[in-house]
């Protein structure tokens, strides 16, 4: 049992008791699911970007650095980052004023018709669950690498880990965990950096080894990338590649039930707005260095067989023990909230939305709230063993086809007064199935249709343009009701409680924050990469 | 040129995006200053609401 072995135990068994500590401030079913709607910036800035980043932003997505592609990558970090800020301003303010529990509900709400609800509440659960079987099979694989114990103890231990805390804590429990391991994943990340960089000759040598290396990726070190690690057979197609990627994510953390849910949590509007913009200065900028790790492991080790292992290879040969076991603690805690947070959004969805019991008592409420949600978590972990979490065709289902349904009836329930419920719930259908269509298509290869369906063809917008589609139709056919309308009328007016001028001034220090954010990447960019390697 | 234009356009997106919020809360601002929401609870107590 090595000092990885202890270092990942020992990390479980802190998040699961501060997690369970946690749920003994729970008394109510609105601290339960929304943590009280009291949640200030730090905690909902950190839920977002844990949940967010799982273990194959660790992996997956270092893998693809490693091979060629960090600027792709940071171009699609860039532009999902600012959907963290749009979201919040012309979704997020509002879904949090709809004071609902769940994005169905407000879904039911805002439309005045269940259906909406039941048809939200649907797609929620397949898409939930299966982007949790798949979280759960990263972090089972990655442990059982760490540990040594077999795959199924990995993946009950694990389970045993996000779920003791989410049943018993609910959303409260959710967040705190959340944040704790955002702080673990960024502390090991800032150390790790420090000695990845030095072995290799120090950060300020990092472009003059990687230009002097003869096993360098093709297109690392271009604005364009490697082209076939995009897909792509040109300097164009490349670039497409990653802003159609970015836009999808941009949208996808603008809408999305684990990202624009959180702020049904939110202590206020302003809290949206805040942790919308750090949620994006850190997605652009802890991801850049993190990114830059990966690339530097290539003048350290420039033939990996498996590059997806790259940060996993830098803890166990680069860093001393000790960060080296914080670095993979610190992946196994991206993985761990990314499933927290899918099993409480799932679950309560399941319990509020599908399957809603009249219960007199708070307290009874409450119990029968966490009993279900501990019921839904077993029949997840069944389906774990199962092996359904690394099946491909599972996947298909997690991510971003929620994002690809919901963003014309998100971004419609607001800015649009046209839309009505059959409008909004057509959309979500069409949205939901012309994806899955498409992406079966594609992957199948059916009349070539995989070399077609990319880019702005991609399963995503094909969801989007027909879930656009199905709106206009749907609210031509079914016109808007006097109730959606006065209710939307009713949304859009600024409640009181949050009309202060001086939240409004802290508000905009966070734009501000911003905008020297992005004054020094591109500082940084320029003057560390573009003028030197274009000499 | 193509990853000086590349590193511009990666802070540009920033920028604007920190610029374009503080346009919306500054026009918010200046609406509450001008005249605060009478409503007691705006959007809110849509309990009543509920389907």
């Amino acid at each position: 049992m090595t000092i990885f072995f202890w270092g990942v135990i020992i990390s479980i068994l802190v998040y699961l008791g501060v997690g369970l500590l946690a749920g003994r401030r729970v008394k109510d079913t609105s601290d339960y699911y929304i943590c009280g709607r009291n949640a200030p910036t730090l905690l909902i800035t950190g839920t977002l970007f844990a949940s967010m980043l799982s273990v194959s932003g660790f992996t997956g997505d270092q893998g693809w650095c490693y091979s060629g592609n960090i600027t792709s990558l940071v171009l699609l970090n860039a532009i999902c980052a600012c959907g963290y800020v749009f979201g919040a301003l012309v979704f997020g303010r509002y879904l949090r004023r709809s004071e609902c529990a769940t994005m169905p509900e407000y879904f039911g709400i805002r439309f005045h018709d269940t259906r909406n609800r039941k048809v939200a509440g649907i797609i929620t659960v397949i898409s939930l669950t299966a982007y949790l079987l798949s979280c759960m099979t990263g972090v089972g694989i990655l442990m059982e690498e760490l540990t040594g114990l077999p795959g199924r103890a990995c993946l009950l231990i694990a389970w045993v880990c996000f779920t003791g805390f989410t049943f018993y804590s609910g959303s409260r429990g959710v967040i705190i965990t959340d944040t704790m391991m955002f702080l673990v994943f960024f502390t090991a990340t800032l150390l790790s950096g420090t000695y990845i960089f030095n072995a290799q000759g120090g950060l300020g040598n990092l472009l003059e080894n990687l230009m002097a290396n003869p096993a360098l990726p093709s297109g690392l070190l271009d604005y364009h990338g490697n082209l076939s690690g995009a897909g792509a057979d040109s300097i164009p197609g490349s670039l497409a590649y990653s802003l159609t990627m970015g836009l999808v994510w941009f949208i996808t953390v603008a809408v999305s039930p684990w990202q624009a849910g959180r702020n049904l949590m939110a202590k206020s509007e302003h809290v949206t707005f805040r942790a919308g913009s750090l949620a994006a200065i850190f997605t652009v900028i802890f991801l850049l260095y993190l990114n830059l790790q990966s690339v530097a492991v290539l003048n350290l080790k420039p033939s990996l067989e498996d590059p997806q292992r790259v940060l996993i290879w830098a803890a166990l040969n680069v860093m001393p023990k000790l960060v080296g076991t914080l670095m993979l603690a610190g992946i196994m805690a991206a993985g761990l909230s990314s499933a927290s947070t899918f099993l409480s959004v799932m679950g309560f969805s399941v319990v509020l939305d599908l399957f809603p019991r009249q219960i007199d008592s708070e307290e009874k409420r409450l119990r029968a709230s966490r009993y279900a949600i501990l019921g839904i978590s077993v029949i997840v972990l069944a389906l774990s063993f199962l092996g359904l979490g690394g099946i491909r065709e599972v996947c298909y289902f997690a991510s971003t086809i929620i994002a690809a349904a919901w963003a014309v009836p998100a971004i419609g329930s607001i800015l649009s007064d046209k839309l009505s419920a059959a409008g909004a719930r057509w959309a979500m259908i069409a949205g939901f199935l012309g994806f899955i269509t498409a992406r079966v298509l594609a992957e199948v290869d059916v009349l070539a249709l995989g070399s077609v369906l990319k880019n702005f063809l991609d399963p995503f917008f094909i969801g989007l343009y027909l879930s656009l589609a199905f709106a206009i139709l749907g609210s031509r056919l079914h016109p808007v009701t006097d109730a959606e309308a006065s209710y939307r009328r009713k949304l859009l007016q600024l409640p009181r409680s949050e009309a202060d001028p001086r939240e409004y001034r802290r508000d905009r220090v966070y734009g501000y924050l911003m905008i020297l954010a992005g004054v020094a990447t591109s500082v940084i960019l320029i003057f560390g990469w573009a003028l030197p390697y274009n000499r | 040129m193509g990853e000086i234009i590349y590193a511009l356009g990666i802070g540009a997106l920033l920028v604007a995006t920190g610029i374009t919020m503080n346009a919306v809360l500054w026009r918010e601002e200046k609406r509450i200053r001008k005249e605060p929401p009478a409503d007691e609870d705006g959007a809110s107590g849509k309990r009543k609401d509920r389907v």
